[in-house]
């Protein structure tokens, strides 16, 4: 306990220079508005920033990308209560009640209660991350390319099995993603891989590039599908800003549940804020009193929902900083950025580069002080932003993504890697593929194949030195859990249906379909 | 039997088409002669051949949930993200020919109009959000956006 104190206060020493204020405040406000966009999540929010940190020391860059993170997940609320179009899954369930409360001129409220509930959420999930973090990077510490390799399967896995929709495609988009990673030179033989002898491409594809694709750019054009089918609408009226004592009775448990809630999902890799969201609302509406409310406008579904997907965040970073595994997309995007500054996440981080984890850790709270600060007063100003007309805010998210990329190497070959992975994420998504496991494939993919190749390597190629050590058969055998689950659940599930059948339909009785 | 209207038979087969070249581009890689554990070829190979299987899962399994949209609606939308995507795909060889703020504003303009934008909004916010970009992006953030190509041979 007074041992994380110690660390959070050495972070707070490295946070708390007038430059870096100023750059998480800049971060928290930018990400706000670039959240509020509709189609940019916390992922494509910081993945569009990330050039903006170029020029930066690391601690700074970090610093402020986590200012980025936490108003993305802020501004994507404002655009799921305001105009029903949430900034990514996470924000899916505050438009469930958010915007039956700006139809009933009760925005402002929404607003207001999204502001508080992400605020003591994030702070509550803070404190947790600041007590776990070091003891489990010395248990990390304990991993070696066994164990490594296992655990970024079982994340890998995890992602694209627990997400919603298909297991096959999750499966599907994990293994592309794997495949996208394998281009460039071998880091251990030298040779080259899916190069076709083009230069750009020694050092495999830009990751970054990648992420601008698959996210803003491939939004830009479901946005433009979204514009011209009619689909894009606007409500005016915000009303009320503030909470009465009756909204601040009904929403305060709904807020410290969600916070639970969200902090231990977001600690599980690839399980992310929208299953954190999605358990938070289910929770209030089952302990609610008035159910009849709930997707009416019912301020418990702002609150719990908007408090899970903020605490999701820290628990999202409890396995990057420590094992080096990013728990969700935008986490996949805050390790590429750590990997562009050249520093390697994982149980080394605390040790090795203390100053930068702890003062990201000290940077959370800062950044969920001074988004609470800077956006309640704002929310007025923030509703003009959505008053741009749809085709001028497509275009310019358009013309966002391609400046982006052009500045991430000042190179014309970036701007085609991203037209690239937005074609195939416009796609991809048009047949119900899942992005998420691609992007974190490509993201771990590297380190998977090293760490599977030195095991190898260690053992003399003997395969069963993965089942041999106690730590990573236990996650390879979770792996395996987590793929079979689905499938054994859903033979169970229909063999049980049909038994369920053949009981309503006695023997010698007519079924239904026959006359 | 395959359910060629469906366009989850359509990404099942591009899959596998993808998975077979990556397999034939896998077999060029230059194995080092003398490798303990696995060499740079083995988990290229590997992971093709899961994708070919995935692949074909999903051309057999999966149905298509684009099919709810309805034919007309999404043939014209797709028609237009792909003229949007066209217009992205000038812009690489516009941007080092005219530099980064004609080219940026001729596709930023172009890209609004066919979202149905007036023509005069559309032309004012292109010129005004450039620049805006541009002085972030060049001044602030010190990024060399590139200049028109007739500037350069002038030597300006």
């Amino acid at each position: 306990m007074f041992e994380a104190l110690g660390y959070l206060w050495f972070g707070f020493e490295q946070t708390l220079t007038p430059f870096n204020l100023l750059m998480v405040s800049v971060g928290a406000f930018l990400g706000t508005w670039i959240g509020m966009l509709p189609g940019l999540g916390p992922a494509a929010g910081i993945a569009l920033l990330l050039p903006v940190t170029f020029g930066m020391d690391p601690i700074s860059a970090m610093i402020m990308l986590c200012g980025i993170y936490y108003g993305t997940m802020y501004g994507g609320s404002i655009a799921s209560i305001l105009i029903n179009t949430p900034g990514d899954a996470s924000s899916v369930m505050t438009t469930l009640d958010g915007y039956p409360m700006t139809k009933q001129g009760r925005g402002g409220v929404a607003l207001f209660t999204s502001a508080i509930a992400s605020f003591i959420g994030g702070t509550m999930a803070i404190v947790a991350l600041t007590l776990v973090a070091a003891p489990m990077a010395r248990f990390a510490l304990r991993f070696g390319p066994p164990e490594q390799f296992a655990i970024m399967l079982l994340a890998l896995i995890a992602t694209a099995t627990l997400i919603q929709g298909s297991l096959v495609k999750g499966l599907f988009s994990m293994v592309l993603g794997l495949m996208i990673a394998t281009v460039g030179l071998d880091l251990q033989s030298g040779s080259p891989r899916f190069t076709f002898g083009v230069p750009e491409l020694f050092d495999g594809v830009s990751l970054i590039a990648i992420l601008i694709g698959v996210f803003a750019f491939s939004e830009a054009l479901r946005n433009l599908e979204t514009i011209l089918v009619g689909e894009w609408t606007v409500h005016r009226k915000v009303g009320r800003l503030w909470m009465t004592m009756e909204d601040w009775t009904r929403s305060r448990w709904p807020i410290v549940r969600g916070a639970v809630i969200g902090f231990i999902i977001g600690v599980f890799p690839g399980v992310g804020a929208m299953v954190a969201t999605l358990v938070s609302y289910s929770v209030e509406y089952r302990l609610s009193s008035r159910r009849e409310e709930f997707g009416h406008g019912a301020i418990e579904g702002v609150a719990g929902p908007e408090s899970a997907n903020n605490a999701s965040a820290p628990g999202a970073l409890v396995p990057l900083l420590t094992l080096g595994i990013p728990g969700s997309a935008a986490t996949a995007v805050l390790l590429g950025a750590l990997m562009v500054y050249g520093i390697q996440p994982g149980p080394r981080l605390l040790t090795e580069h203390p100053e930068l984890a702890w003062g990201v850790i000290a940077s959370l709270y800062l950044g969920n002080i001074v988004l609470v600060i800077l956006n309640i007063p704002l929310i007025g100003i923030f509703v003009r932003l959505l008053l741009i007309p749809a085709p001028i805010l497509n275009a310019l998210i358009m013309l966002l993504a391609l400046t982006g990329a052009y500045s991430l190497g000042n190179r014309v070959f970036d701007i085609g890697v991203v037209i690239v992975f937005g074609i195939l994420g416009y796609w991809l998504r048009r047949f119900g593929v899942p992005l998420a496991p691609l992007v974190l494939s490509v993201t771990l993919g590297g380190g998977l194949e090293q760490s599977l190749r030195q095991s190898l390597s260690l053992s003399n190629g003997d395969w069963l030195v993965f089942v041999e050590r106690p730590i990573s058969a236990i996650l390879l055998a979770f792996a395996l859990l987590v793929v079979c689950g689905p499938v054994l659940s859903s033979i169970y599930r229909s063999h049980a249906m049909r038994r369920a059948d053949v009981q309503a339909v006695a023997p010698g009785q007519d079924t239904p379909y026959r006359n | 039997m395959l359910r060629l209207r469906d366009g989850n038979v359509w990404l099942g087969l591009a899959g596998c088409a993808f998975a077979v070249a990556y397999l034939w581009e896998a077999k060029q890689i230059i194995e080092p002669p003398f490798v303990q554990g696995m060499g740079p070829r083995a988990f290229p190979w590997g992971l093709g051949c899961i994708f070919f299987f995935l692949s074909a899962a999903v051309a057999l399994t999966e149905r298509d949930p684009m099919r709810k949209s309805g034919p007309v609606r999404v043939a014209h939308t797709t028609m237009m993200a792909g003229v949007m995507t066209a217009f992205a795909c000038a812009y690489v060889f516009l941007l080092p020919a005219f530099g980064y703020v004609l080219a940026s504003v001729l596709v930023f303009f172009a890209t609004a109009v066919v979202a149905r934008s007036a023509w005069g909004a559309a032309a004012v916010s292109a010129i005004f959000i450039v620049v805006i970009f541009y002085l972030v992006f060049d001044s602030f953030l010190g990024v060399p956006l590139p200049s028109p190509r007739i500037l350069q041979v002038l030597n300006v």
